[in-house]
């Protein structure tokens, strides 16, 4: 008899696993694929989670009910927030993740979840009648289902490059996907060439850290996930070093044997994560790189290179890697190299990552251009609810820019395209006062608990913690300080002192003030430091979030006109002919995404507007 | 939605202009500068029509001025009316007063967005917002336009390249702030001072850029029969003004434009000013001390027969412009070194004075290089607001510096189109060598 789920996973990387959770959460049957049981939820780069953009992204997943923060909270081998002198739009947690525990802890989460199934093989085609999915082949045998999601990574094709040498697999020798994106094709999905890269491994006990920057985690209260009590406690340090003019020399006289330069990778490589050969010949006077040294896991004896991603010959890697202080002697487990595969223009797709030629079919994750794991986990998270809500044929979840990182992951993707593995940045965010790290689960957790993912035990955490939030509120208004303590707190800051006694909320708006200073007041004894910390942060930052919110208000109109899916560009002749294209191209959803649309001018859009009014009369 | 303004009838035609108002808050930024009798001891009333004063800051004026309340006006939102006198320097002043106080210059077809937003709109008038666009690209297709817009982009380019500079070394930190310890400079007010300068000088050749397009004001003033009516017919080479011996015949200020050289100048004739018992004359000689008031440039006209000095102080009377003292009618009487000297009868020196008026608006080379278009202007002033903001607010902590910075960046890169964001990740990939 022919076996049916209601959705097929294809791929069980950090999008994949995601996608999958959602679906059976929301309570939907789900078959999750992989080419391996290694591949599930593996880390094939770095081995972090979060970091600037990225640690945003993490906290969303969590606040809306994803996996990907409680996940990595149990794998921590350190944890920092970065940027935290700068200002509380562009901090960002990092944690350290040992990726064997990672894989193990998401592995048994994925076990113990009931209607989801985790099979190992290829899925080979997805069949599509009346332009809708209908089933899949999976090792040979079709089965049933009514939404796909493809996690596919780079596994799609691969190819690793290194040197001369060329392997038609996946990363750290994984089987790769063999057929199904020349399948896809046939459907119509366009695809195209992104390459990446990866640093060696080396032994442990190979290197030398005496003669390197020991680099320590915080002291820190953080966590990823607003469930997680138990803080990390004891962390693994990571170790920095420097490239040098040797380094530099080896990569110039070897350039001719480079993947990248003699033409054997033709794929389009990332500004955002470039191999040191690319480092040495763009910045050629630039006198020395950053080599940062970290732990794969607390039970390997396996060392990331951060910093020396090559596709260079296994030779000329070795010479490199012993020309770095440190590194002199050391033993490669893995050698570095570069990875080519098929992922498909992201502007196919609808803001939901449906694809806009095939209902039911969805993407999400590095197979749509992105890169990251974040960034792969945060798109897997929304394919899985929309291929819920596509099931249970209700209107697909959209999170808008002014909503989250997530909206503005997604929408730059699907409107904007890109032309290399997009990397999340905090640059990339027009809102960033008010997307912050720390207020991911006010902005998001209700909108997760009313579409379902968020349970009654994250839902009872957040509310307790909303009610606290508001009493600490209440408590910084109304708490008046005496003149000679708030004189002392300001003129540490290099202020003039006080006269008469002062609001504590008032305090905080002075400059260089922070929740810190407010700590001692036997009034705040007690409170909740991160707590705290968000209350000081809303009103110590009010003037520039009123702004914000203004803008916010004024974008949330063009983003309220919804502009009909069968709606024909080319016949509106008042439309220049390069926004009729792109429209056509596009298919914006709403009027704020035509916006934002290159090629679209703001006439354009006046345009539109007659043709929305037409349409209405 | 923030404040838009915008003027809302056909510039320069016209017995009256309007300039309108629109969005939260308007109505208060509005009554900052209209004052009138019944509003002050009452509530003003929406759908009303009210007599009173706009007041600048150098410049009053009567006007009518309503204002609609939200929602039942054409937007949607609060929306204010001035029914200007017509005329192009009135309505402009009145027009910059609203934007350095807070509403935003509306963009073509704006005030229709709006109205559509709010679901105001009917299709036939938002078919009223097609008709500006082709407006809008008839005047793009004119070369004059194009070259001056180009020519102003090239002064406004080095200063958002120079922006854009700390920008993407301050996202660069933020984004990958280990790889940016070594590339990293805080150090950047210096060039910010230096932003702001640089966007102060060019706002201040926002007059002379209004001059170009506009034209240049001048003012003939001086006692009856000196000869004002005989210069200004020797500018027009017509016989435009009604000339006579008997002292006191111009009573109007008569509006006239010549264009010399390539830049318009617009005559205000004048009665004579004197202390006069006639309430018509006296009527003009009010007129007059307003065309002083208003003029770019004075030209205070002496009567070279009588060896006449001048005796009024017309800064006292308000004037701003530059005051020229010319001594007419040398042809019957001596020339004296101290002013111009110029016969309106034999025409000897005319042309020297019309030199020296289109000298006030600057080297001919330049006009490009000036802001000329309200938008333009707009855009450098709304940058400057933001730089301003950036070095008052000096002890903030980076991420909310950003957003000043970002802001004046955008105002910027609205002249010549194009995102803010987008500017910033590609420099910021072609500066720094950062990404793991």
């Amino acid at each position: 008899m022919k076996r049916f789920f209601d959705a097929v996973v294809i791929g069980a990387g950090h999008a994949g696993v995601e996608a999958a959770l959602a679906i059976a959460r929301l309570g939907k049957t789900v078959l999750l694929t992989a080419t391996q049981i290694e591949t599930v939820a593996y880390m094939p780069c770095n081995p972090h989670i979060g970091g600037t953009g990225k640690g945003h992204l993490v906290r969303e997943i969590d606040a809306l009910g994803g996996e990907m923060g409680v996940n990595a909270d149990k794998s921590l081998l350190q944890i920092k927030m970065l940027n935290s002198t700068k200002g509380p739009a562009v901090q960002s947690l990092r944690g350290q993740a040992d990726k064997q525990a990672y894989h193990d802890c998401m592995l048994e989460t994925i076990y113990n979840q009931e209607r989801l199934t985790l099979e190992i093989g290829e899925v080979e085609s997805v069949n599509v009648s009346d332009g809708t999915v209908s089933s899949v082949v999976f090792k040979g045998e079709e089965i049933d289902t009514t939404a796909v999601v493809v996690c596919a990574g780079v596994y799609m094709n691969a190819r690793i490059i290194r040197g001369e040498e060329e392997y038609f697999e996946g990363p750290s020798k994984f089987a790769r996907s063999e057929k199904l994106s020349k399948q896809l094709e046939t459907l119509g999905v366009e695809f195209r060439r992104f390459k990446t890269g990866t640093p060696a491994r080396i032994y442990r006990d190979s290197i030398d850290f005496s003669v390197m920057e020991k680099e320590d985690g915080e002291d820190s209260v953080y966590s990823f996930s607003h469930l997680t009590k138990v803080k990390l406690v004891e962390q693994l340090p990571c170790y920095l070093t420097y490239t040098n003019e040797e380094t530099h020399n080896i990569i110039k006289e070897n350039i001719d044997r480079a993947p990248m330069y003699n033409g054997a990778i033709k794929g389009t490589g990332p500004r955002y994560c470039p191999s040191i050969e690319d480092k040495v010949m763009r910045f050629y006077d630039k006198p020395r790189h950053q080599i940062f040294v970290e732990p794969e896991s607390a039970d390997s004896d396996l060392m990331y290179i951060q910093g020396l991603s090559s596709s260079m010959p296994r030779d000329v890697q070795e010479k490199m890697y012993h020309s770095i202080k440190g590194l002199e002697h050391c033993r490669f487990a893995k050698y570095a190299y570069a990875i080519e595969y098929d992922c498909i223009d992201p502007l196919q797709l609808k803001p939901s990552l449906e694809c806009k030629k095939i209902n039911g079919l969805f993407f999400a994750g590095q197979v749509n251009g992105s890169s990251g794991y974040e960034e792969a986990a945060a798109q897997g998270l929304i394919a899985g609810i929309n291929a819920k809500r596509y099931l249970a044929n209700e209107e697909p979840i959209i999170l808008s820019r002014s909503d989250a990182y997530i909206g503005v992951l997604i929408d730059d993707l699907v409107t904007r395209g890109t032309n290399e593995p997009y990397r999340m940045m905090t640059a990339r965010c027009e809102y960033r006062l008010t997307l912050r790290q720390d207020n991911a689960d006010r902005r998001l957790t209700q909108i997760g608990r009313d579409f379902g993912l968020v349970d009654d035990y994250r839902y009872s955490v957040f509310t307790k913690k909303q009610e606290e939030w508001q009493r600490v509120s209440e408590l910084l208004n109304n708490v008046s300080v005496k003149a000679d303590i708030a004189s002392a707190i300001v003129e540490r800051a290099g202020e003039h002192p006080i006269i008469g006694s002062i609001k504590a909320s008032e305090l905080l708006k002075h400059n260089g003030v922070t929740y810190k200073d407010l700590l001692p007041l036997p009034e705040l004894e007690g409170v909740d430091e991160e707590i705290l910390m968000e209350v000081a942060v809303e009103i110590k930052y009010q003037g520039y979030l009123k702004k914000e919110r203004a803008a916010i208000k004024e974008a949330q109109k063009m983003e309220s006109q919804i502009i009909p899916e069968d709606l024909d560009y080319n016949k509106i002749v008042n439309l220049r002919l390069e926004a009729r294209q792109k429209l056509s191209q596009i298919k914006p959803r709403t009027l704020g995404q035509a916006g934002r649309i290159s090629g679209v001018s703001p006439a354009d859009i006046n345009v539109l507007i007659i043709e929305l009014l037409k349409k209405k009369k | 939605m923030s404040i838009i303004a915008g003027i809302s009838t056909p510039i320069g035609n016209g017995a009256i202009s309007i300039v309108r108002m629109s969005g939260e808050g308007a109505l208060e930024v509005a009554l900052r500068f209209f004052t009138c009798k019944k509003l002050r001891n009452q509530e003003i009333m929406p759908n009303y029509m009210y007599l009173g004063t706009f007041s600048g800051s150098n410049f009053k004026d009567k006007c009518l001025f309503v204002y609609f309340k939200a929602p039942k006006t054409y937007t949607g939102e609060d929306l204010v009316e001035f029914h200007l006198h017509g005329g192009v320097t009135v309505t402009q002043k009145v027009l910059h007063t609203l934007l350095e106080n807070g509403a935003k210059m509306s963009g073509n077809g704006e005030f229709t967005r709006r109205a559509f937003l709010n679901g105001k709109i009917s299709l036939d008038e938002a078919e009223g917002v097609l008709g500006l666009i082709n407006a809008e690209s008839e005047t793009e297709i004119s070369a004059s336009f194009s070259v001056m817009q180009g020519n102003v982009s090239k002064r406004i380019r080095p200063i958002a390249d120079k922006l854009l500079s700390v920008i993407s070394m301050l996202e660069a930190w933020f984004d990958y702030p280990e790889e940016m310890e070594d590339d990293i400079n805080t150090d950047f007010f210096p060039t910010i001072r230096d932003i702001q300068s640089n966007l102060e000088k060019l706002l201040a050749t926002a007059n002379q850029g209004r001059m170009v397009r506009n034209g240049v004001s001048v003012a003939l003033v001086g006692k009856p029969n000196v000869g004002k009516s005989s210069i200004l017919n020797a500018f027009l080479r017509e016989e435009r003004a009604i000339v006579t011996d008997i002292p006191g015949t111009t009573r109007d200020t008569i509006a006239e434009s010549v264009i010399y050289k390539g830049v318009r100048i617009n005559l205000l004739d004048t009665a004579g000013i004197r202390k006069s018992n006639d309430i018509v004359e006296q009527k003009g000689i009010e007129r007059s001390i307003n065309a002083v008031k208003k003029a770019d440039i004075i030209l205070y006209i002496l009567d070279g027969a009588l060896g006449e000095e001048p005796t009024l102080d017309l800064v006292k009377e308000g004037a701003r412009g530059k005051i020229y003292y010319v001594n007419n009618k040398i042809d019957k009487g001596n020339s004296n070194p101290n002013y111009i000297n110029v016969s309106a009868l034999t025409k000897e020196g005319i042309d020297e004075l019309l030199e020296l008026i289109i000298k006030e608006v600057g080297n001919k080379r330049m006009y490009g290089e000036m802001l000329t278009i309200d938008r333009h202007i707009d855009a450098v002033a709304n940058a400057l607001k933001s730089i301003n903001n950036v070095l008052n607010n000096m002890g903030v902590s980076y991420d909310c510096m950003l957003v000043d910075l970002k802001d004046a960046l955008q105002s910027l890169l609205e002249i010549d189109g194009g995102t803010a964001s987008e500017k910033i990740i590609d420099d910021i990939f072609s500066r720094f060598c950062v990404g793991k």
